[in-house]
């Protein structure tokens, strides 16, 4: 113990940590790629609907990085627990034949009590045009000094979604629907992070994170059976295509890009 | 040094592959996720799908890719699978292959991941556990006339125990 608090003091200086983050970039848009993006934020679903987009916004509240606590295992997916294989590109193929993200598998051998823990912070309170794109710069809130720490995921928390425009095509045939939906609470948007902080780690950081709304956000919806009688209008709220809508912006929509500098 | 990292990518792809290569040393000595990024710039074969999954064309596992000419941004193809295989699926247009059924019954497919040596020109591949019989790949609906495909084997699925 004492020689290890001895390397310690050779280590740090007062109120440095192991790295510093030095700047931290949140960019949300739509960006539908090529198989779905038919122009004029218009989006190609695989039930060959058209859906015209004439705003899209986000309520963003905050980005954080967590550490996952609560448990003592590890998640390697070199060597993953019994009944998982083919582990990579952030899942493992179980047993029964489904995928599952390394998330789970991660809070799974840290026991069913796990949870994950903001170490680091940033505030946004702002809402994205993701039609527009937006981007933020930001400062953690506190100090920008890491601490040895592992960072295992993070997180954009968002607020009100809430969209209106047009759909046609699929089974709609020749009409156009108007389409309309608040959804109030989306809830965290995560994406699986693995970041060790040590003395590997360059003493400065940068941080750059892309949420996305892909091209298939409306995918799975029969916007056909969702028109209402009485006005012609197609709304998403509380129903499961929201619930559905929301699955596909919950899905990869957030990735982290950890840049070092000397 | 700039390292992305999110659900989709956190492990290189060729990590499985790697691991996969000792059982299968004569098959698979070159790493198959590499190979597929090799091959990116490469047209391959081209194949006009089908409209209708019945009228599929053929298409083998091979390590060589195909440019899968598409029928109003959708359509079929099958793949001839004689042997149990592990494979693996490539694509370089992301939200364009929406579907598979192996001998007429609807399989499950999972989102795409992308190909972590080449990922924004290989967004997305699929691990395949393939077994004897016709595998027909569903396009579209897309807004894209034509996809690169390459479905290449990476062992024999009867022979390993990660299945």
């Amino acid at each position: 113990m004492t020689l290890a608090l001895a390397l310690l003091g050779c280590t740090f200086t007062p109120g440095a940590g192991f790295s510093e983050i030095t700047g931290a970039e949140l960019t949300a848009l739509l960006a539908p790629g090529a198989a779905r993006d038919l122009g004029d934020d218009t989006v190609l679903t695989n039930l060959s609907y058209e859906v015209r987009l004439d705003s899209l916004a986000l309520e963003l509240d905050d980005w954080a990085l967590q550490t996952l606590e609560g448990g003592a295992e590890e998640f390697d997916p070199a060597n993953p627990p019994d009944g998982y294989s083919l582990c990579h590109g952030g899942h493992c193929h179980y047993s029964d034949g489904s995928l599952v993200d390394y998330a789970d598998i991660q809070a799974e051998l840290a026991g069913g009590d796990a949870t994950y823990a903001d170490e680091v912070r940033f505030a946004l309170g702002d809402s994205a045009d993701l039609l527009a794109g937006a981007s933020w710069s930001l400062a953690p809130e506190g100090s920008a000094q890491l601490p040895l720490v592992s960072l295992s995921r993070s997180v954009v928390r968002a607020g009100a979604l809430s969209l209106s425009g047009e759909v046609s095509g699929g089974a709609l045939g020749d009409i156009t629907a108007p389409l309309s939906v608040v959804i109030t609470e989306v809830g965290e948007l995560p994406a699986l992070l693995s970041l060790t902080v040590d003395r590997d780690l360059a003493p400065r950081i940068a941080l750059t994170a892309e949420l996305i709304a892909g091209g298939t956000l409306f995918d799975d919806i029969d916007f056909v059976d969702l028109v209402d009688a009485d006005d012609g209008h197609i709304r998403l709220d509380g129903t499961d295509a929201g619930a559905t809508l929301l699955e596909a912006l919950y899905d990869g929509a957030l990735s982290v890009a950890v840049e070092e500098q000397p | 040094m700039k390292t992305h990292i999110t659900l989709a990518r956190i492990l290189p792809l060729t990590l499985p592959i790697v691991l996969l290569v000792p059982a299968c040393a004569e098959k698979t000595e070159e790493d198959l996720a590499l190979h597929a990024c090799s091959q990116v710039g490469e047209a391959g074969e081209p194949i006009d799908a089908a409209a209708d999954a019945a009228d599929a064309p053929l298409i083998a596992l091979s390590d060589e890719p195909y440019t899968i000419n598409l029928v109003d941004g959708g359509g079929f193809v099958t793949i001839d699978v004689p042997e149990d295989s592990l494979a693996l699926m490539f694509t370089d247009t992301a939200d364009v292959i929406t579907g598979l059924d192996h001998d007429g019954d609807e399989e499950t497919l999972a989102a795409g991941t992308p190909n972590e040596d080449c990922p924004d020109d290989l967004p997305e591949h699929w691990d395949l556990d393939l077994h004897p019989g016709e595998w027909t790949v569903a396009f579209g609906p897309s807004a894209v006339d034509s996809v690169w495909l390459m479905v290449i084997a990476g062992e024999h699925g009867e022979d390993h125990d990660e299945h």
